[in-house]
């Protein structure tokens, strides 16, 4: 059983002994009333010590939420700089986009940048989502832990980041920690300005590093449309191309490989 | 002698427009064959038919003893033509013109000289440079017939050759084509609205109206001196016609016409009639001899009316 | 034939009308690269609108690719009036000016003067298209450099690689030719029925002008009738700047979205050559020559 209903007990316990005591100078009834009385007192108390010990666990958790945190950014810290090279893919209903090569330029704090290695670049708005480092390089935020879960079999941890900064973008993000490997797997965050994201990283070779072999980086969009008699559209009677309606666009970089540390120049982030 | 065009039952309608109605005619080797009709007669659809550009509807036209319809290449390949109006490219120069033509018109491939040289026998080698849209209307007609001539054609037909000429080019036309038929020996059919032209150089005739043929035959019979009419206006034409019945010349005696006494005789006889008009004392207005031929052409183009056939 | 041609071909390039095209696609061409090079991120911030909304958009966007593209798209409507000037002259310029008769009256026959005169309009026509290409794809090329282009259609956009272009574009103006070859037999079957060439000009460009309207018009009454219309297939160009994806919404380098529809239009226009080619011959065939 728990430990409340133990001390439960003992309380109970000590009020017989004394009730014993007692019982030769007053009549039961008497007893029994101020029994009663003092139950709802211990009552009271109990309720007290329960919410103590509630909100003492909760703030416990709370910390070590941060800390989980903490390891985990100091994990990603030991990177200064990268340069990444990876393939990128962008599935949006209304975009038809070729894989492409690209490369990836990061540097601490919050310096980040993807490149298309050669053509045209088109990446959903508020690319500082690729990158974790950057997303925990701020220390004002509120880390509250809200459960577990599972992600491709590996145990997780939720925790709900909530900036402490009311006129941050960012309004919420959701991180899903590997505790084991101080790895996240994937986050949720929701801006003011760009929607919601969602990212999902998958780790491999790097993972020391804390730095993912593959992100898939989901997000909503806007609509798309030109009218036809801007475009002089040749009419190929293609059904309207998937769901224009699913306006869940989704970017995929996979890495095949990073320079760590290496050193970036600061022109690679113009 | 085989002929060079033989025409057989020839008929054209437009529409309900009958053009030619039912022609047939021979042209013999060596020929100036003088086509003659009013404008509208019908002369420039039978040429046309002639070289291919217009389809009959009924009858068979063969030259060089070949079926146009199914030989057309190898008659046209011996023959050439200016029709109406001879139209070239304004934008290019004589001899752009004539080089251009003469590669297709099947003959031999001749040089730049000899290009010049066929030039020349118009009068333009002076001109070869020249763009055509500054060439006179008679400088163009020389042009086109130097075309009609350059891949040495055995016969030539020319529609109206004389059309918008000064007199000298009239003339210039007329003497080539003689010699074209007497020094070449080609067959040539001119044709014309005007008789005067024709009479001067064709051997033989056709004459049409209405499509249709009004005679054919020999230039030297068709203006046989006995055909002669004279046109008489006197004072007194009632009076004149009784004493000219009276007379022995009675006989010569034609309908009259308006205003005129007509008498037909022998171009020979002119000179006695004259003396003995004067002799019977009839006062003389005016006196007009005429060939026939020529005063039936007069009477068609001056009136619509049909007065008369030519042969009484 | 071939000697027919040559004469037909140097007739053409003989007209001083001839490079009055070539002068006006230069013109245009230059005026739209000018335009562009001035003022075309206007133009593109204007087009990506919709696309900036979401997505922020890095690279040569107006890139000679796109120039080309949006030159083609200008001035293939354009072109065709040009095209007419020479093939709706064909006959009925010649039939005007008198040497129809003078030509029929060589030995050559009909059907060799149709084939040698269309022959000889095609041949403008692609030099007119070549001259085109070279202005509107190298020389935008030289002037805005080369990316990736957006093909910025109605409902999507579509990203082709760099490297992936070129050929579309060798099959574009091929398809534009055979457009291009649709007006030419068109004016050139009208302007045997004409004795001078401004009424079949007309006609040309009338027929043109109103099938381009209903063509491009999005009205559903007229949605009907526009398979029918040649000038619909005329844009036919356009689906080789689009590409198929597979599963994953990924854009398949080196495909056509659908070249069973732009090879559908190819034909149309094929058959609507080959088609008032012959029905020039025939008519030709029977024609009184009276002018």
């Amino acid at each position: 059983m728990c430990p409340n209903c133990s001390n439960y007990r003992s309380i109970v316990a000590s009020h017989s002994l004394a009730g014993g005591s007692l019982l030769s100078l007053y009549s039961n009834t008497k007893l029994l009333l101020i029994f009663i009385q003092a139950q709802i007192i211990e009552m009271k108390k109990l309720i007290i010590v329960l919410l103590v010990f509630i909100v003492s666990g909760v703030a416990a958790s709370a910390q070590d939420a941060s800390a989980l945190i903490k390891r985990v950014k100091a994990k990603l810290d030991k990177v200064n700089d990268y340069v990444a090279e990876g393939s990128m893919k962008t599935d949006v209903a209304f975009i038809k986009a070729p894989a492409g090569k690209i490369k990836v330029y990061y540097k601490r704090p919050n310096q980040f940048r993807i490149r298309r290695s050669k053509g045209i670049s088109i990446l959903p708005k508020g690319g500082i989502s690729f990158n974790m480092s950057s997303l925990l390089s701020t220390e004002s935020f509120t880390a509250i832990p809200t459960g577990e879960s599972i992600i491709n079999g590996t145990k997780v941890k939720l925790i709900k980041l909530l900036p402490n900064d009311e006129n941050s973008d960012v309004v919420l993000t959701t991180l899903y920690v590997d505790e084991a490997n101080l790895l996240i797997r994937k986050t949720n965050t929701t801006t003011r300005e760009n929607g919601t994201f969602e990212m999902e990283m998958n780790y491999g070779k790097f993972a020391d590093f804390g730095l993912p072999d593959k992100v898939i980086f989901a997000f909503n969009t806007k609509n798309y449309k030109i009218p036809k008699g801007v475009t002089m559209e040749f009419d190929t009677d293609e059904p309207a191309k998937q769901n224009m309606k699913n306006r869940k666009g989704k970017v995929e970089i996979t890495y095949s490989s990073y320079t760590i540390n290496k050193g970036v120049p600061d022109s690679e982030f113009k | 002698m085989l002929p060079v065009i033989k025409v057989t039952n020839l008929s054209k309608h437009f529409k309900d427009i009958v053009a030619v109605d039912n022609l047939s005619f021979t042209v013999n080797p060596g020929d100036v064959y003088g086509f003659l009709g009013q404008n509208g007669a019908g002369k420039s659809t039978t040429i046309r038919m002639l070289l291919s550009l217009v389809k009959p509807t009924e009858g068979r036209i063969e030259i060089f003893e070949m079926d146009l319809f199914t030989h057309q290449k190898e008659i046209l390949r011996q023959a050439g033509a200016v029709i109406e109006k001879p139209d070239v490219y304004k934008y290019l120069t004589a001899l752009e013109n004539i080089q251009l033509f003469s590669k297709i018109s099947g003959g031999a491939k001749l040089t730049r000289s000899q290009l010049l040289d066929q030039l020349a026998v118009v009068g333009l080698q002076d001109r070869a440079s020249s763009k055509v849209k500054t060439f006179s209307q008679g400088m163009k007609q020389r042009l086109g017939i130097a075309i009609a001539l350059v891949h040495d054609p055995k016969l030539i037909i020319l529609d109206e050759p004389t059309n918008g000429l000064d007199p000298q080019g009239i003339a210039d036309v007329r003497n080539l084509i003689l010699r074209l038929s007497k020094e070449l020996g080609k067959t040539v059919v001119v044709s014309s609205h005007l008789l005067s032209e024709i009479q001067l150089i064709a051997n033989r005739l056709l004459i049409i109206n209405k499509g249709k043929k009004l005679v054919e035959g020999n230039a030297s019979e068709l203006f046989d001196p006995a055909e002669t009419l004279v046109e008489l206006e006197t004072l007194d034409n009632e009076k004149a016609i009784q004493q000219l019945q009276q007379s022995p010349w009675s006989s010569h005696l034609q309908p009259a016409r308006q205003n005129t006494i007509v008498l037909k005789m022998d171009k020979a006889d002119i000179p006695t009639f004259h003396l003995e008009l004067v002799q019977m004392q009839i006062p003389v207005l005016s006196f007009q001899p005429r060939h026939s031929l020529e005063d039936y052409f007069l009477q068609l183009t001056t009136s619509n009316e049909h007065v008369a056939a030519i042969a009484n | 034939m071939w000697q027919l041609l040559q004469i037909e071909l140097f007739k053409i390039f003989k007209r001083p009308r001839t490079y009055i095209s070539f002068a006006a696609i230069a013109a245009l061409v230059g005026i739209i690269q000018f335009g562009l090079k001035l003022d075309g991120n206007m133009y593109i911030e204007f087009m990506l609108r919709d696309l900036s909304a979401s997505f922020s958009i890095e690279g040569n966007i107006l890139n000679g690719y796109l120039v080309c593209y949006i030159i083609l798209q200008l001035l293939l409507v354009h072109v065709p009036l040009l095209i007419t000037l020479i093939a709706a002259d064909l006959i009925s310029g010649e039939a005007n000016m008198g040497t129809l008769r003078l030509l029929l009256t060589k030995p050559v026959s009909r059907t060799e003067i149709i084939l040698a005169k269309f022959l000889a309009a095609s041949i403008y026509t692609i030099m007119l298209l070549m001259f085109m290409a070279i202005l509107a794809l190298f020389v935008s090329m030289a002037i805005f450099g080369t990316d990736d282009m957006l093909n910025l259609k109605s409902g999507y956009v579509v990203q082709l690689k760099s490297s992936d272009i070129f050929w579309r574009y060798v099959c574009a103006f091929g398809f534009a030719a055979l457009a291009m070859l649709t007006v030419a037999s068109l004016g050139f079957f009208l302007s045997i029925f004409a004795e001078n060439s401004i009424g079949p000009i007309v006609a040309t460009m009338s027929i043109i002008v109103v099938f381009t309207i209903l063509s491009t018009l999005d009205i559903p009454i007229f949605n009907k009738i526009k398979p029918y219309l040649f000038t619909t297939q005329m844009i036919g160009w356009k689906g080789f700047f689009d590409v198929k994806v597979n599963a994953e919404n990924e854009a398949i380098v080196g495909s056509i979205q659908n070249v069973g529809r732009v090879l559908q239009a190819a034909g149309i226009l094929v058959l609507h050559i080959v088609g008032l080619l012959v029905a020039s011959i025939v008519v030709f065939k029977k024609k009184d020559v009276l002018s």
